[in-house]
């Protein structure tokens, strides 16, 4: 009859120590399932010949991230306000530590995020990715797109310098050409009849809450319909050759336009 | 005799394959694409901090009695 060995104390110490530290997660799971969630997330299956091109819409999502957490750091010492916002922004380039390297990120980083998008979107557009059943998700992505233009629009605005005060002028009177709601929009905007702290205060407040928060409910939805919906192949790929019913002919394309179909005498 | 199936079946069935075939075939985004994601989003940070770098310590400044203009764009 075997016997059953009794664990020694370095084991049961092990096994203590691992119920212990995996308690916070077992106490997280039970509640919210996020730790499922999390496991769903990073094993779920996506396509083996996924490679770099794939890599552009999370790297939109990093230049985004880069955009929030500098900006929120430039909020705590930006003061939006005609007499103040100009030598707050010379503050925080010639005076505090590293604030040079935090304001270089948020502008250059503006520029590289509304790149990312536009390239992701070539991707995406190239690969057919919008076809069904992910067209809602186009929309989505398309609708960021905008949003992420017009918060470089207000952005450029808060250095509150000759380039940003003439870019606005020209931004609000282009807006303002538009028929019906056009007068009414470059009205809003400028928050009275000239641009200035009224101005300033709008921009700032669609800048800082309104855009972003729209943002972060939409790349929320967009990477939902991600993970809901998979990743798409690349048109070259085996795998999405292998999508064609089995029973159908396959074309071979001998020229640039004279298809052959296989085993047919011709269209019956 | 059968219906005709509608163009949306056909795009039902074949997004239905593509899963089937993902499924079958496909790697875990762990540790695979997430690599490739990874090494993106370092780039992507590194080059909005080069830039702003270049930005910072290329200033020809009013001393040099020309415009305050930076190598990779004004203030």
């Amino acid at each position: 009859m075997a016997v059953r060995r009794q664990p020694s104390k370095a084991e049961l110490r092990r096994k203590q120590a691992m119920a212990a530290a995996l308690y916070p997660l077992d106490w997280i799971e039970e509640r919210s399932g996020l730790v499922g969630a999390t496991r769903y997330f990073l094993f779920r299956k996506v396509p083996a010949d996924s490679g770099w091109w794939h890599t552009l819409g999370s790297a939109s999502l990093t230049a985004f991230l880069v955009q929030a957490v500098t900006g929120v750091i430039l909020a705590m010492y930006y003061k939006p306000s005609p007499h103040d916002a100009y030598s707050s922004i010379q503050n925080i380039t010639d005076d505090l530590t590293l604030g040079w390297l935090v304001r270089g990120m948020h502008k250059w980083g503006a520029s590289i995020f509304i790149i990312l998008m536009f390239l992701h979107m070539g991707r995406v557009f190239l690969f057919g990715a919008y076809k069904y059943p992910r067209e809602l998700n186009w929309i989505v992505g398309v609708m960021i797109l905008l949003l992420g233009m017009l918060e470089g629009f207000t952005g450029y605005l808060l250095p509150w310098d000759q380039t940003a005060y003439w870019a606005t002028v020209v931004g609000i009177n282009l807006n303002g050409t538009a028929p019906i709601a056009g007068p009414w929009l470059a009205q809003f905007l400028r928050g009275g009849q000239e641009i200035g702290a009224n101005t300033l205060t709008i921009f700032y407040s669609m800048h800082m809450l309104l855009i972003p928060g729209a943002i972060i409910g939409l790349i929320t939805l967009h990477l939902y319909l991600v993970i809901r919906l998979g990743v798409s192949s690349p048109p070259w790929s085996k795998e999405a050759a292998d999508l064609k019913r089995a029973d159908e002919p396959q074309p071979l394309r001998t020229g640039l336009t004279q298809p052959v179909v296989r085993g047919g005498g011709g269209p019956e | 005799m059968a219906d005709k199936p509608k163009p949306i079946d056909e795009k039902r069935a074949q997004f239905a394959r593509y899963k089937e075939n993902v499924k079958k075939t496909g790697k875990p985004f762990y540790p695979y694409a997430m690599f490739h994601d990874t090494v993106m989003s370092l780039a992507v940070v590194s080059v909005s901090g080069g830039l702003a770098t270049i930005w910072k310590w290329t200033s020809w400044g009013p001393h040099h009695a020309g415009l305050p203009q930076r190598l990779v764009g004004p203030d």
